[in-house]
């Protein structure tokens, strides 16, 4: 049994620590293109491939799993030789840097019948887990609209002509915050059914946005305001913020506090009732590494591909994990509102 | 060498805050200024805490050099805890991994530096991790260091990897090289206690990890997590003592602070009659315990 990380950058290095603590070491193998990482990698006592062509060779029938790591633009094709050789995938957001690339890959995942999950790690937060179950069980009636909005210091000067600075290549705030906000607004209020409007301000990087707003509606009605900001230099981390009206309450939230306040007259709930929805507590996780979600994703994708139990509590977000439509889904709503926004 | 009783920790000045974004935001904005920072510092030690735990974050540069040109709170001993981990991120963000650890070295001398790459090269990175160690240090230049602290995020890490080697250069290094007590910060005490005390062997090696009554960030388990502070393999700092302020001061005190194997606590707080009165708190509870 090999779980194999492809891409030893940041994210790869995360998942490699963390799915080495779930199925053990010996267990886990990395490839990465770069020499010295791959190095280092290999004086660290992990198994290691140059290229996802040498891996697949070396371990065919023993590979279990794959976690997709490396920069958005090979994402396709990394996933999908992998999920064309069968292979359970998690590929980190975003899916694809084009929609027909994400549509393609969800397809061969969906005849071939294998699991394979999105990076859209939010999901896994219990703050944002909380707020799906308030929209769904309409404890405070419908969702009359709400605004969310992702702010942090990603970008804090001017930027050298990187990908990072290119939209096309998968730069910029709406493809590196966006993913996860319009995710989460379609995992806590349903499908969105079209994007009213959507603009771009740039404040450091040249061919690509450092701020997007963008509304929209779903399917159910709800309107929906976006903003995204990745050099607000207000922030240490970055921060997600939702505030929802809903028909009989005000809900605010971020990714650890949940506030209701503002109930209409009238409002009924059981004793204790809005105490315990606000008292949320993350769970613990069998190894934490960097925030309870990034482990409850990769016990999730692990458990569901593995077919094994890992975790140390239940996680009711377990049951929602983001599968390659969610990410087809994401992509489509990232074409439409760089299109409104004059990115693309 | 030995912590106090109770150790002041740094989140509030950073703007790290558990339980609430909205306060972490402006906390990170209130302590942008250097005398904010001094002046809660001067409630710490006004309450009897002589040790402050700290991340080496840009912002406490003049803070210390206030301290060592004024001769402030005389008796406080630092201990840094490294590395900042966003400092890295938003290097790692704007560069390659590898240039964002590079970039950091340039202030070293070329002869240590060239002979730490020819060590890299042949397999052995503590070389490169003592250089690093080196420089985050430099900031306390004049200041009584008590320990050198290995934060989670960078812990953990080398933890899941295995690298028990390097977490073993790096102990000796703090000992050996800086005279300083090593610790580590984890999130996954049961974890941590197996490999420094069983695969390494180190003896009573110092851990620092959340215990609280609520279960808050105790992984696996809150169970797991207090069997493993009991145990007696290692001395243990408590953190999160407060849940994050998601429990009632006087009750999550007591449960800490009557727990197996607590040998200091460590809390933050912006504000002066929190400071004197959660330290007098665990002072007192202390002394109840000892008679």
């Amino acid at each position: 049994m090999t779980v194999l990380i492809v891409g030893g950058g940041k994210m790869g290095l995360s998942h490699l620590a963390v799915a080495s603590s779930l199925v053990g070491r010996g267990n886990v193998a990395i490839c990465e293109a770069n020499f010295g990482l791959r190095f280092a990698y290999r004086h660290m006592g992990h198994r290691v491939f140059p290229s996802l062509h040498a891996a697949q060779d070396c371990l065919r029938g023993n590979l279990s799993a794959a976690i997709v790591a490396t920069p958005t633009p090979s994402h396709y094709p990394v996933a999908k030789s992998l999920l064309e050789a069968s292979v359970p995938c998690f590929v980190e957001k975003p899916l694809t840097l084009r929609s027909v690339h994400s549509a393609e890959l969800a397809r061969i995942a969906t005849t071939r019948g294998i699991h394979a999950q999105v990076g859209f790690v939010l999901r896994y937060v219990a703050t944002f887990v909380t707020l799906r179950k308030l929209v769904s069980s309409a404890r405070f009636g419908p969702v009359v609209s709400y605004e969310a909005r992702m702010s942090g210091n990603v970008i804090t000067g001017r930027q050298a002509d990187t990908w990072r600075s290119d939209y096309s290549r998968g730069g910029g705030c709406l493809n590196e915050y966006g993913p996860h906000l319009i995710d989460l607004c379609r995992y806590a209020f349903g499908d969105i059914s079209v994007v009213k409007e959507a603009a771009a301000t740039q404040v450091h990087s040249q061919r690509a946005d450092d701020r997007m707003t963008a509304s929209w509606v779903h399917v159910s009605g709800t309107a929906g305001r976006l903003e995204l900001d990745w050099c607000d230099t207000a922030r240490r981390k970055s921060v997600i913020e939702f505030d929802v009206m809903f028909q009989h309450a005000h809900v605010t939230l971020d990714n650890s506090t949940l506030n209701i306040d503002h109930l209409a007259p009238g409002w009924t709930g059981a004793p204790g009732e809005l105490q315990a929805l606000q008292s949320i507590a993350p769970p613990t996780v069998s190894f934490y590494l960097r925030g309870e979600e990034y482990s409850l994703q990769l016990e999730d994708f692990l458990g569901r591909s593995l077919q094994r139990k890992f975790g140390a509590t239940p996680f009711e977000g377990a049951a929602m994990p983001a599968l390659l439509a969610d990410g087809l889904a994401v992509d489509q709503l990232i074409e439409e509102i760089a299109r409104k926004a004059g990115l693309a | 060498m030995s912590f106090g009783p109770v150790l002041f920790g740094d989140n509030q000045f950073i703007g790290v805050n558990h339980s609430s974004q909205a306060k972490a935001t402006s906390h990170f904005e209130r302590f942008r200024d250097t005398d904010r920072i001094l002046e809660v510092l001067g409630w710490a030690h006004e309450a009897g805490i002589r040790d402050f735990v700290f991340t080496t974050h840009e912002r406490y540069k003049p803070v210390f050099q206030e301290i060592v040109g004024s001769k402030m709170f005389p008796g406080l001993h630092f201990t840094p805890c490294l590395p900042y981990a966003h400092k890295y991120a938003q290097q790692m963000a704007e560069t390659s991994m590898v240039r964002a650890v590079l970039s950091n070295l340039g202030g070293v001398p070329k002869i240590r530096l060239a002979g730490s790459l020819v060590r890299a090269a042949a397999g052995d990175f503590s070389g490169l991790m003592q250089l690093l160690v080196q420089i985050e240090v430099l900031m306390m230049k004049g200041l009584p260091i008590r320990g050198v602290f290995l934060l989670n995020i960078m812990f953990d890490l080398l933890l899941a990897l295995g690298a028990t080697r390097l977490i073993e250069k790096y102990h000796r290094f703090v000992v050996e090289e800086l005279a300083a007590t090593p610790g580590y910060f984890t999130m996954n005490h049961p974890a941590a206690v197996k490999a420094l005390c069983v695969d390494i062997g180190l003896e009573q090696p110092w851990l620092c990890a959340n215990l609280n009554v609520a279960g808050f960030r105790t992984n696996p388990s809150l169970d797991a997590v207090r069997d493993s502070f009991a145990s007696g393999r290692t001395r243990n700092i408590a953190m999160s003592v407060f849940a994050s302020g998601s429990a009632g001061t006087d009750e999550a005190l007591t449960y800490v602070v009557r727990a197996a194997g607590v040998d200091c606590i460590l809390f933050g707080s912006s504000r002066r009659e929190n400071i004197l009165r959660n330290t007098d708190a665990v002072l007192r509870e202390r002394r109840l315990r000892t008679n």
